[in-house]
């Protein structure tokens, strides 16, 4: 190849290469807020999947609020953009990504003012290892991304958030009913207090206690501590009918769910039993 | 007097205001000729009012000529002649142009130190040098870059099919890489709390930012195939005989300078990919014996704490952009100083060696490195500049995770490509199998003087520490150590078996054709054995997930492919119809079937085939009677999909849950390439 040939063939992919980066260039603008749109989604999705492992127990898998709990996350009142009309109830004077972002950050000292009708008894806890939580800031905003990504959408249907689960005020059953329905002789035997044990430790160990003294993990934070089954002059007062109808219907404000949706009435007197026999408060 | 010297003149007897000491011979202090000062008359001592009998054009015209360059004072009395007459005028032109191709000769000069018009003609020309002796070797006295380099070359050391110019290619890769890494750098800060955003940034706001971080990438991977071939050729060529041995060495020393510096920046972007190879990469510098000292500290020095975290990230960092780079640097000048000006490049050796003297003579022919190879090396720049640019612009991206997550390691995490050798080492396929089979033969051989050891006991398989043999000791000290030894082996061989040295390859060094083609295949063999396909499975369900819906963008084991994130995400979010799909019905694909609905096809098979794998035995890779659900959901209105897969199976012990859940997200402006 003589030097002549070479400089040619140099010179020409030289421009080559300058054209390459000149079409190139032409398309960045429009590369770049695609990569953008790209990342946000990216950002977004990451988001969704911390939210089902952190957030979800408490403000619901689709951040629809659980009674009690934590409030829904998903509406135009606290998202809009445009309207905000939470945040300017409250004097925030920043925008709405920030205010969620702190607040899932730092948690608060207090209890929701947003639906606060609903009398939730546990503060938000904090997520930042800024100030002490778990997440990093990176995952903070994903999942202010994700929670960002509700608005402006129309506000989905309240589900029974004001109003109590159990539905229309059901006509009370007389005690003496009630009573009748224990399915087993009274005083209950060990065979049914170990059935009972078996329920107990699935369903009610977690905010009961291993030891049944109410100091379960997820009872902490209730205004209303989880009721501890070994203070006998406390029981005292608890009258098997108070027992199974607070069992059943639950307590709403506390957090206490209402587990005759769950369990059957045998399994419910059995979780009974087993709670009364440290006091063996056995009579009505 | 001049036009620029002048001085406040005294009222003196003769006036002439010469206030500074002349010299007494007429000249000035600057040595040029003055003319003799007129006559002056009674005057002003103001700086411009000067009582002399010159005009200010005779003024002027003077200092001109006093302060004129050579060039010009030289054509003085030729602008005379062509005052005279039309002769002269032809004379001064003549003049003008011998004048005018002197100064723009010595002009070229400069600029090309040592080539004048001709000779530089001449270059572009490729014509032989003009001028005696050959000027282009004065440009390499001249100038600095072009002293670097040599001034001749023997001919046939520039054949392509000799070096391939991969020597050169190294280099200039090293080039590109030091070029994008200072425009990537200017972007990029090395905290945990920040790199990831960074890089993120560079790749969404800064114009040609995700060009220069393919390009840097795209470099990295070719610099260091590009090394290995260099390194092979030079094996096989037997370029690493005397006098080139300590070149050898030198070139080892690069290589694993180029691996280093490819490991450090692999860690830079703080993903996921990121964080976890480098994690399993300095892992292994735990193992080195003793553990509890050597293994112990040389962790915390290079991850500056027991994990990696905001320490590491910085001590990586500073070592990829400035220790390592300074290093490589100047152990390529040592390695290139000897090639250049010690021993040059060799010849092939069947040009070198054959008994033809002729041939041997043409072989040696000098070749200036000016102006044939140095157009030739610019034309490689601009054809691998134009590949390199093409490729990443339009064809391979690099990949980018979810941010690192020091909880969770993803599945089938493996180091680059260029360490998977290592990582199939630390399988341990060979030696472990091997020490346990001696281990059984022992135990059962002493069975026979009457010693009987309880079942399942050993005896040599604890005192083998597999990580610190395979993963220490066998990568770091022995191949090396044998790397480096190539040519000090290569010399003993030849004395031992009293061959006289030649670097023809297929005719005198068959021994080295084995060598190279057995501990290719042992190369490759490891390789494959430190990809995911060997020797490690999750859980069939789990691989089946892992399939279709991967936790993160799959790296190929091979360089420069893109990762890939699985057949749902390519897809697609406006490809994906809302539903519960039950997979038994997807059993036989039919031809009416879309795309979605192929791969709920492709997914029952492989749900199928695993089933089938249990029904004939497999129980490590099969499934009890396995049946699969897929669903998707619109989770939120704005364009955010709930994609899970669901597969389950026949309980078979207590602690077998039966059930399988794989669970992403996709968001509707996301796009997975």
């Amino acid at each position: 190849m003589s030097v002549q040939f070479k400089i040619l063939i140099g010179i020409l992919f030289t421009v080559a290469t300058i054209v390459v980066l000149v079409l190139y260039g032409i398309n960045e603008d429009n590369r770049m807020s695609q990569y953008q749109k790209n990342f946000a989604g990216r950002t977004i999705q990451a988001g969704a999947e911390y939210y089902e492992t952190y957030c979800a127990t408490c403000h619901g898998e689709k951040g629809e609020g659980i009674v009690g709990k934590g409030p829904p996350l998903n509406r135009t009142d606290l998202l809009d953009l445009k309207k905000t009309p939470y945040l300017k109830q409250i004097g925030w004077q920043g925008t709405t990504p920030d205010f969620i972002r702190n607040t899932i950050a730092a948690g608060r000292p207090q209890f929701s003012s947003y639906y606060a009708e609903e009398n939730y008894q546990q503060h938000m806890p904090t997520w930042s290892e800024d100030f002490g939580g778990p997440l990093r800031p990176d995952q903070v905003n994903a999942l202010t991304a994700f929670i960002m990504n509700w608005a402006p959408g129309e506000n989905p249907p309240l589900i029974a958030l004001v109003t109590p689960t159990v539905g229309p005020t059901p006509t009370p059953i007389p005690p003496e009913e009630i009573l009748k329905a224990i399915p087993f002789p009274m005083p209950p035997s060990d065979q049914i207090i170990a059935e009972g044990k078996d329920l107990y430790t699935k369903n009610c160990q977690a905010c009961h206690g291993e030891n049944r003294d109410g100091k379960g993990p997820g009872g902490l934070g209730s205004i209303k501590p989880p009721r501890d089954f070994t203070d006998c002059t406390g029981m005292a007062q608890v009258s098997l009918v108070l027992h199974h109808d607070v069992v059943v219907n639950g307590l709403p404000a506390t957090g206490m769910p209402a587990w005759g949706k769950k369990l059957s009435t045998e399994e419910v007197w059995k979780v009974i039993m087993y709670e009364r026999e440290p006091c063996k408060l056995y009579t009505p | 007097m001049g036009l620029f010297n002048r001085q406040v003149k005294k009222k003196t007897e003769n006036g002439n205001g010469k206030a500074n000491g002349n010299a007494p011979n007429g000249h000035d202090t600057n040595g040029h000729d003055v003319p003799p000062s007129p006559e002056t008359g009674e005057g002003g001592a103001e700086l411009f009012d000067v009582k002399t009998a010159e005009t200010m054009g005779d003024r002027v015209g003077g200092a001109l000529r006093d302060k004129s360059p050579h060039a010009i004072k030289a054509l003085m009395p030729w602008i005379d002649k062509a005052r005279s007459g039309p002769e002269g005028r032809a004379e001064f032109i003549d003049k003008t142009k011998e004048v005018a191709w002197v100064q723009a000769d010595n002009t070229v000069r400069a600029i090309s130190a040592g080539m004048g018009i001709a000779d530089t003609r001449a270059f572009f020309r490729g014509d032989p040098p003009i001028e005696k002796p050959n000027p282009r070797y004065k440009v390499h006295v001249n100038a600095f870059f072009a002293h670097l380099r040599p001034k001749y070359y023997e001919k046939a050391s520039t054949k392509f099919s000799h070096t391939f110019a991969l020597g050169y290619l190294s280099i200039y890769m090293f080039l590109l890489e030091t070029i994008t890494g200072v425009i990537l750098m200017v972007f990029y800060t090395p905290s945990d709390r920040r790199a990831y955003e960074d890089i993120v940034k560079i790749m969404s706001s800064i114009p040609y930012g995700q060009l220069m971080r393919d390009l840097h990438r795209v470099g990295a991977e070719l610099m260091v195939l590009i090394v290995v071939l260099h390194m092979t050729r030079v094996f096989l060529t037997g370029s690493f005989k005397p006098p080139r041995s300590f070149t050898w060495l030198t070139g080892v020393v690069l290589l694993i300078l180029t691996f280093a510096l490819s490991f450090s920046g692999y860690l830079l972007p703080w993903d996921q990919l990121a964080y976890w190879a480098v994690t399993i990469g300095t892992s292994m510098a735990k193992s080195v014996p003793p553990k509890e000292i050597v293994g112990y500290f040389s962790n915390l020095i290079m991850r500056g704490g027991d994990t990696i975290n905001q320490n590491g990230l910085l001590r990586f960092y500073l070592m990829h952009v400035f220790a390592l780079p300074a290093i490589t640097l100047v152990l390529i000048s040592v390695h290139y100083y000897r090639v250049a000006r010690s021993h040059g490049i060799s010849l092939p050796a069947a040009e070198e060696e054959d008994p033809d003297p002729a041939v041997r003579k043409a072989a040696k022919e000098r070749i200036d490195y000016l102006p044939e190879l140095f157009t030739r090396e610019l034309l490689w720049a601009a054809i691998t500049t134009f590949l390199v640019v093409v490729y990443s612009a339009y064809v391979f991206h690099a990949p980018l995770q979810e941010h690192s997550n020091p909880l969770h390691t993803p599945l089938h995490t493996t180091a680059p490509w260029y360490f998977l050798w290592i990582q199939g080492l630390l399988k341990d396929a060979f030696v472990l199998p091997a020490i346990r089979a001696l281990d059984q033969l022992i135990i059962s051989s002493v069975k026979y003087i009457g010693v009987v050891m309880p079942p399942g006991s050993t005896i040599i398989v604890p005192l083998y520490d597999s990580p610190a043999w395979m993963g220490v000791i066998l990568p770091t000290m022995i191949i090396p150590a044998l790397f480096f030894g190539v040519p000090y082996i290569n010399e003993w061989w030849e004395k031992f078996w009293g061959s006289k040295p030649s670097r023809q390859l297929l005719k005198n060094r068959k021994g080295t054709v084995v060598v190279a083609i057995l501990s290719t295949i042992f190369m490759l063999v490891i390789w494959y054995q430190g990809t995911p396909f060997y020797g490690v499975t999750a859980p069939p369900a789990v691989e089946i997930g892992q399939a279709f819906l991967p936790e993160e963008g799959v790296l190929p084991p091979v360089p420069l492919v893109p990762d890939d994130w699985g057949p749902i995400r390519r897809l697609g979010y406006e490809n994906l119809p809302d539903g519960e799909y039950d997979l038994a019905e997807y059993a036989v694909p039919k031809t009416t079937y879309t795309e979605f609905e192929r791969i709920l096809s492709a997914i029952q098979q492989e749900i199928m085939r695993r089933g089938q794998l249990w029904a004939e035995g497999d129980t490590e890779h099969g499934l009890p009677e396995p049946t699969g659900v897929f669903t998707i959901e619109q989770w939120q209105p704005n364009g955010l999909k709930r994609i899970e897969l669901q597969i389950n199976w026949t309980k078979t012990t207590p602690s077998d849950t039966g059930e399988f859940k794989r669970v992403i997200y996709l968001q509707q402006d996301t796009r997975y390439q």
